[in-house]
């Protein structure tokens, strides 16, 4: 695959791999860390941890879903971990070196690591990993995006050695090996279990696979011999649960109501269950910043008026987002500025409060415009209504179908009819395609790269051409140029100014109108202690520990 | 009665087979791609959207997919599924005891609460006793499963914490999804008793039967009751499908294993190995009992035998 690369899908594949290093500020991360309490942390003891959906493949090389990656990182270890406030540590590799052209990086294993089978790992375990990624049979889809555009190969230099070679430098790479999806398999496992290793994962991690009950739980137990946690958590040696397992409970309320029934923590707790948590004793909290994008709305430049700065302008100023926020969120989910969330690095900070609501500028922005108020209460311009086709994908997640509704009454009194269309995955994206909406919105939980995935011209959706993310159908030359310069930038604060340039680029033109930033929430009861959460936000129980009920 | 049961299966074989081609067309029909699906949020080149594309064999013309879709079925092979890699007949064995089992409850639920309150109603007829248990039925018959399991769950695992509220592990497990389930049914069996034996105290025999002296308790269960009953079996039979409809619900409403969540995850991961199989299964499962629930028929009542052998 790699030889056939063109440049188009190179740069998206960079945004890919970028979105890998996204960095999320060290204040919005950690949130609340679980257990307060100052009690001593206890041996032995199981937790159960409720998951909004089922795990199904829990093979790092093929599998692709962020409910996997949750259970597979308590299992895999990768060679770098990448800390909360994005410092690459090691890991699996206890020391690596680039070459001066910066196209070789050669890692030294850690002496003396067993996988779960209790096979050794090596250099050429490690190898087997990463050909194996590469390899189209294993239609890999996460794992290969970490691994780049770039990646040429892996070679075993050494027992303990591993060269793995670019064609050309690219400064995410170790943040791509950091993530869950280039976790270390065992290579026995992987050849036992063939096409069934999707569901008998066997890594190195503090936690080993015991079993998995499709559409209901996974059951994980302490790996005795651990004795390689990265640096940064608060013990070493092995995890301090014996027990840890995952329970699939779909239903929200259920999945917050059983905390302290048959369940400890749950995780995705609804916002308003959030406050009624915080208010219990019983209960703990965690809210924690997710790097990405937040969920925002986009406006279709191809289509009229919509073309135009000061309609976009116009219907952002009638939109309240502010009693959005307040009425739906209940202060879990803050008000996003910026098209990246507080969480992720390069997050341009001097965008809050740059835009207010004001219902009668947007009036008379609209008279302005030429569309006068008809007896319908609607304005019109040569015959023709002034309308706003919102398409509305996964209307369920987070109360976006309440946003559309709140925001079509919100538009309706500065005089703009609103279609709202709730559709679901397939009808919606042959919607899309067809490019037949005038606004539609989109959150990515990657990085500060889904700026290039969302406003490259190369990426406006089109039939045939899956997922392409520029909903707005941006083409400014402006802004392909800072993200290309801001992707091949070695400064980092070169390429600080470049991607706060993009950012700064939307508001003002009104690409797009961010909403609120996604917070993962998890709750749980007052007996768990120490869950903390990873650069990328997901749940880490090495330290985790629970005290008596 | 072997020539009933072979005339029914083969009526049976054209009905599965239709069922299939419909669904299969129908997948393909609608909109969506299952590639996009399967990406979801992972931005990868075109070259890597071909090369899964052809992996999971959309490139083939339909019929081709069809036709390897139905040589493996019957080979006892549903396909892989394009999410996890697993053979989808494993997928679904792993889920269809989940089901089964809370299907039957569901059936022995409404049996005996179906025909226990019945009896009793018709015993009682035009008291309190017969008022109070014609609302609770009217009731059952116009609650949905989903409402009624979420009571269940506020009453008996939130507030009160007997019952876990999720899960399928044990016993314990299985009683609260059973009874949401078995409500509704058992609602509509209650009338069907009562009104049956209602009807039957007023026949000549019963008054004969009364007149010869035996006790109303004798008469009610052995006589009447039994009579009634040949409609009620039927009834639960065809309840079967209904139930299987509903434990898709329960199952989700309580988080259980089951094809029916199976079934909505293919959907919404436009798996289409999972949701094929997953109908495919559902399909057989619902002409299998039917076909038992007409077999069963014509042995009570050898009228239908004949009417069945004419045909």
């Amino acid at each position: 695959m790699k030889k056939h690369v063109t440049a188009r899908s190179k740069r998206i594949l960079l945004s890919a791999l970028a979105g890998a290093s996204v960095v999320a500020l060290a204040a919005g991360c950690s949130g609340t860390p679980a257990g307060e309490s100052p009690s001593e942390p206890v041996e032995g003891g199981a937790l159960t941890f409720a998951l909004d959906s089922a795990p199904d493949n829990l093979d790092p090389g093929s599998s692709s879903s962020s409910v996997n990656a949750e259970v597979m990182r308590q299992v895999f270890d990768s060679l770098v971990w990448q800390s909360p406030d994005h410092e690459f540590k090691p890991w699996l590799a206890e020391d690596w070196a680039l070459s001066d052209d910066g196209t070789e990086y050669t890692f030294t294993l850690r002496d003396g690591v067993t996988f779960h089978d209790d096979s050794q790992l090596d250099a050429a375990s490690v190898c087997f990993n990463f050909d194996r990624v590469t390899d189209p049979e294993t239609k890999s889809r996460s794992a290969i995006s970490a691994l780049g555009a770039f990646y040429e190969g892996c070679e075993a230099s050494g027992d303990l050695e591993v060269t793995l070679s670019l064609s050309q430098p690219d400064a995410t790479f170790l943040s791509g090996l950091s993530q869950v999806w280039l976790g270390i398999q065992s290579p026995t496992a992987i050849e036992k279990y063939g096409d069934d290793v999707t569901t008998h994962p066997t890594g190195t991690g503090p936690f080993v696979f015991d079993s998995m009950a499709l559409n209901s739980n996974v059951v994980l137990t302490k790996n005795a011999d651990y004795d390689w946690a990265p640096e940064g958590m608060k013990h070493s040696g092995a995890a301090y649960l014996d027990t840890l397992k995952f329970l699939v409970v779909t239903e929200p309320t259920t999945r917050f109501r059983s905390i302290g029934n048959n369940v400890d923590a749950a995780e995705t707790i609804a916002t308003q269950d959030v406050a009624t948590a915080k208010d219990d004793p019983a209960l703990g909290v965690d809210v924690v910043s997710v790097p990405g994008t937040p969920y925002q709305l986009f406006f279709n430049e191809s289509h009229a008026p919509w073309d135009t700065v000061d309609a976009r302008k116009a219907a952002r100023m009638a939109m309240d987002i502010p009693s959005i926020i307040e009425s739906l969120y209940f202060g879990v989910f803050d008000r996003a500025w910026s098209p990246l969330s507080p969480a992720s690095k390069y997050f341009d900070d001097s965008l809050k409060d740059s835009v207010s609501y004001d219902l009668d500028a947007a009036k008379a922005a609209f008279d302005d415009l030429g569309w006068v108020v008809g007896d319908d209460g609607y304005r019109y311009k040569d015959g023709e209504i002034l309308k706003l086709d919102y398409l509305v994908p996964s209307a369920k997640r987070e109360k976006r179908q309440q946003v559309a509704q709140f925001l079509q009454e919100n538009l309706k009194d500065a005089g703009v009819k609103v279609n709202l269309q709730f559709l679901a995955s397939g009808p919606y994206s042959a919607t899309r395609d067809k490019n037949d909406y005038d606004v539609m919105g989109l959150s990515l939980t990657s990085g500060y790269s889904a700026l290039g995935a969302i406003y490259d011209s190369d990426n406006y959706p089109a039939p045939g051409k899956g997922n392409y993310y520029n909903y707005a159908q941006l083409k400014s030359d402006e802004v392909d140029g800072w993200i290309e310069k801001a992707q091949l930038s070695a400064d980092d604060a070169e390429a600080e100014t470049y991607w706060k340039n993009i950012q700064q680029y939307v508001i003002k033109n009104a690409v797009s109108v961010p909403i609120y930033n996604f917070n993962y929430t998890v709750a749980f009861a007052a007996h768990v202690h120490d869950i903390s959460y990873n650069w990328k936000s997901y749940p880490v129980f090495y330290d985790s520990y629970v005290t008596e009920k | 009665m072997g020539s009933v049961i072979l005339r029914r299966v083969l009526i049976a074989i054209p009905v599965v087979f239709g069922i299939t081609v419909l669904l299969f067309v129908t997948l393909r029909v609608l909109p969506g791609d299952p590639t996009e699906a399967l990406l979801a949020e992972v931005p990868v080149t075109t070259e890597v959207r071909q090369q899964l594309t052809e992996q999971l064999g959309l490139n083939q013309p339909l019929l081709v997919q069809y036709w390897n879709f139905i040589w493996h079925a019957l080979q006892g092979d549903l396909g892989r599924s394009f999410t996890t890699g697993q053979g989808v007949t494993d997928m679904i064995l792993s889920q269809l005891p989940a089901t089964i089992r809370l299907t039957i409850a569901g059936v022995i639920l409404t049996a005996v609460f179906g025909i226990g309150f019945g009896v009793l109603a018709a015993a009682f007829r035009d008291t309190w006793v017969d008022s109070t248990i014609r609302i609770f039925s009217l009731l059952g018959t116009g609650m949905p499963v989903f409402w009624t399991g979420s009571l269940l769950l506020l009453v008996f695992s939130f507030q009160f914490h007997i019952f876990p509220s999720t899960g399928n592990s044990g016993l314990s497990h299985l009683v609260l999804p059973a009874i949401a389930l078995g409500f509704l049914s058992a609602g509509l069996l209650t009338r069907l008793v009562r009104n049956s034996m209602v009807e039957l105290f007023g026949e000549s025999f019963v008054l004969a039967l009364h007149a010869k002296g035996l006790s109303p308790r004798v008469v009610t269960v052995r006589h009447v009751l039994r009579n009634a009953l040949i409609p009620v079996v039927t009834v639960i039979g065809l309840q079967v499908g209904g139930l299987l409809s509903g434990a898709v619900i329960s199952e989700i409403v309580f988080s259980r294993q089951g094809l029916g969540r199976l079934l909505v995850t293919g959907i919404n991961g436009q798996d289409f190995p999972v949701v094929q199989g997953t109908v495919l299964v559902i399909a057989l499962i619902y002409v299998g009992v039917n076909i038992v629930v007409d077999v069963s028929y014509a042995y009570i009542d050898p009228r239908v035998r004949t009417a069945i052998a004419q045909s």
